[in-house]
């Protein structure tokens, strides 16, 4: 794990000029860089290209869906619109309370670690180092959040690896189907990226980097 | 309780020859993604269920989209509500998250638990159909409805 320290960083460190401007339709009044969502009467959503983000996918996949989807018109800075009305609620997931955010995350933390620990690892854990885990996100805390995180991405005693990879494999703006992509392959051989894209794409050659353009993953 | 996909969907196909309220829904052109589904009304709110497989969990997941009949979705409290549920309790219990066919924010009904209370299908001479028919009434019982809703 500590050869990884430096990926991991740089991972994390990662970030993606944005520009907001508001629906001209609007009420300014709301629009704050410090607001709070319990401070507002309505839950905020963003938008591009006329399309609502969903904001429970990672940053990074969102950008780039947008870009696969727009043709290359999203360059940085990634211009979204930011409303304070009529949230889609038939496309995006609600945003009922402060803590909606959290919840969600920490749903997709539990579903991971049941693919890969069968839920062992994340059963261990208490509350606080829940908390402690999406504080570290919130606030930015590399160290902190990794502290909890690394157990999460520790192989157990006994096991070669994982059981499999949490991965979500979107293109266009579908998400494929999730199957369980295991980590050790026949003659118990560690598995690659190109083994699970053939697993994933079995109709396709998946060995042509342009065609990997298509497909963002989500790990 | 870990079940294949073709578990899931012999199970699925026993229950809804015995229920007819439930029927198997194909999620994709070739008909090789299939779920079950029914509606519901429950106090004018419509229920629209959903039992999918889940690969993450190896097991069934029950998922649903409550609207009223003017088709406004329900809020989280409103949903706790309805089901006369604490609000500790609907959050340990149901999250929201986009149906993973469909695309669309469906609320999802934890099932920690639940499938170990549950035995393995087939085990004990257990007719198939049976193991989805005890797992929902286990539903039956945490959100307080009648079996005409759930069955």
């Amino acid at each position: 794990m500590a050869d990884d320290r430096e990926i991991l960083r740089e991972l994390w460190d990662g970030r993606i000029p944005t520009s907001f401007s508001l629906a001209s339709n609007e009420v300014r009044k709301h629009f704050s860089k410090h607001v709070k969502v319990e401070h507002q009467e309505n839950p905020m959503w963003f938008e591009f290209d006329g399309t609502p983000l969903q904001w429970h996918r990672p940053l990074g996949v969102l950008y780039d869906l947008a870009v696969m989807n727009s043709d290359g018109e999203a360059r940085p800075p990634w211009s979204l619109v930011v409303h304070f009305d009529n949230y889609p609620h038939q496309e995006i997931l609600r945003l009922d309370s402060p803590q909606a955010v959290e919840m969600n995350f920490m749903s997709s933390i539990k579903e991971a670690d049941f693919i890969k620990h069968a839920g062992k690892i994340i059963s261990t854990m208490q509350k606080k180092d829940h908390l402690q885990l999406w504080q570290g996100l919130q606030n930015d805390k590399f160290d902190q959040f990794w502290a909890v995180n690394r157990r999460l991405m520790e192989r157990m005693s006994g096991e070669e690896g994982f059981k499999a990879i949490p991965v979500r494999i979107y293109r266009g703006d579908q998400m494929i189907l999730q199957k369980l992509y295991k980590t050790i392959g026949p003659e118990r051989k560690k598995r690659t990226l190109q083994d699970l894209l053939d697993e994933a794409f079995p109709d396709e050659d998946n060995s042509d980097a342009r065609k990997l353009d298509e497909k963002t993953l989500e790990v | 309780m870990l079940m294949s996909y073709e578990e899931f969907m012999t199970e699925a196909e026993a229950f809804v020859a015995s229920n007819s309220n439930w029927h198997v829904q194909a999620f994709d052109a070739s008909g090789l993604i299939c779920g079950l589904r029914r509606t519901s009304l429950l106090k004018n709110v419509n229920l629209d269920l959903h039992l999918l497989y889940s690969p993450s969990y190896q097991s069934p997941v029950l998922m649903f989209k409550p609207a009223y009949l003017s088709g406004q979705p329900l809020s989280s409290s409103e949903i706790q509500d309805l089901f006369s549920l604490k609000e500790e309790t609907f959050h340990a219990l149901m999250t929201q998250e986009l149906h993973p066919m469909l695309n669309l924010p469906y609320w999802t009904v934890h099932t920690c638990n639940v499938s170990e209370i549950c035995q393995a299908p087939g085990t004990e001479s257990r007719p198939p159909g049976q193991f989805i028919t005890m797992w929902l009434s286990i539903f039956m019982n945490i959100l307080c409805l009648p079996p005409s809703q759930l069955m």
